[in-house]
């Protein structure tokens, strides 16, 4: 019997926003915005619920008097995108 | 975006942001090409007072260096990146303790000629910032910097000097603008 897929990261935007925090140290929001090419409702929707359950941390400061979003990926995160990708090969293993 | 998707596709996901992410080091060239030339300038300027007895032939040194100092802050500025990888992290702290090594270095031996340990700290840093960018120009560029090194150590001053500026030309110019072309 196959394990369920960890229904936070099994979704499209949820899944690239994950992804991109593993590769990368840190992320600004709009870096996430051109490479998810989603939109900015939905983007912050997604990473509010990422937030939610502990996988990501959000900061938010100013640059040049602008607001600036930042997320970085947490330990929990990076231990359920590591378990989610297991879980994944799972199936493909086949 | 839908939310179901097939192991498959999810795969794809995966592999598609981290490609996204993959890394250029393009950015990179502009420090090495602006502090080659600048160290050029400054090695050709001491090189020359030296000649004509000069006292405060050491001057150009601290010139140069400010002038890099700032010319890099402002770059670093307008460049601020929109997301910055683990391996721009470890080459801004090697580049940093390489600054830190070399003043406490200097400030501790004095040495009489101070070029031949400069050569071997900026080797280490180069060939460290060649190992994590996986760019052999720099790799190549921070043997170079050693073997200067060893020469200079044998050399005088004023003779350290042009193998110093002959290092820099192979070490940060050569190899910056082969990265800047990549």
């Amino acid at each position: 019997m196959f394990k369920k897929l960890n229904p936070i990261l099994h979704s499209e935007l949820r899944l690239a926003i994950i992804s991109l925090l593993m590769a990368n140290k840190e992320c600004e929001f709009n870096f996430l915005l051109e490479k998810t090419k989603s939109s900015k409702g939905n983007l912050s929707v997604q990473l509010k619920k990422l937030k939610e359950v502990k996988y990501i941390e959000v900061e938010k400061s100013f640059r040049n008097n602008y607001p600036l979003t930042t997320c970085v990926i947490t330990k929990k995160g990076k231990a359920a995108f590591e378990e989610y990708v297991k879980d994944l090969k799972s199936f493909i293993d086949i | 975006m839908k939310s179901e998707m097939t192991p498959a596709e999810s795969i794809s996901i995966i592999t598609q942001m981290i490609n996204e992410s993959k890394e250029t080091y393009k950015h990179h060239s502009f420090y090495f090409l602006l502090w080659g030339w600048l160290m050029i300038a400054a090695a050709l300027t001491e090189y020359y007072l030296l000649s004509n007895d000069y006292e405060a032939h050491f001057l150009p040194w601290a010139v140069f260096s400010i002038l890099g100092g700032i010319l890099s802050g402002l770059k670093g500025r307008r460049d601020k990146m929109k997301h910055s990888t683990f391996a721009d992290k470890v080459i801004s702290f090697t580049w940093l303790g390489f600054v830190i090594t070399m003043m406490i270095t200097l400030v501790a031996i004095v040495p009489e000629n101070p070029n031949p340990f400069v050569l071997l700290l900026a080797g280490f840093a180069t060939f460290i910032s060649g190992g994590i960018t996986q760019f052999k120009g720099f790799i190549i560029g921070g043997v170079v910097f050693w073997i200067a090194a060893i020469v200079s150590f044998q050399l005088d001053l004023q003779s350290s000097l042009l193998v110093y500026a002959l290092a820099m030309f192979l070490g940060y110019i050569v190899p910056g603008y082969l990265l800047k072309k990549s």
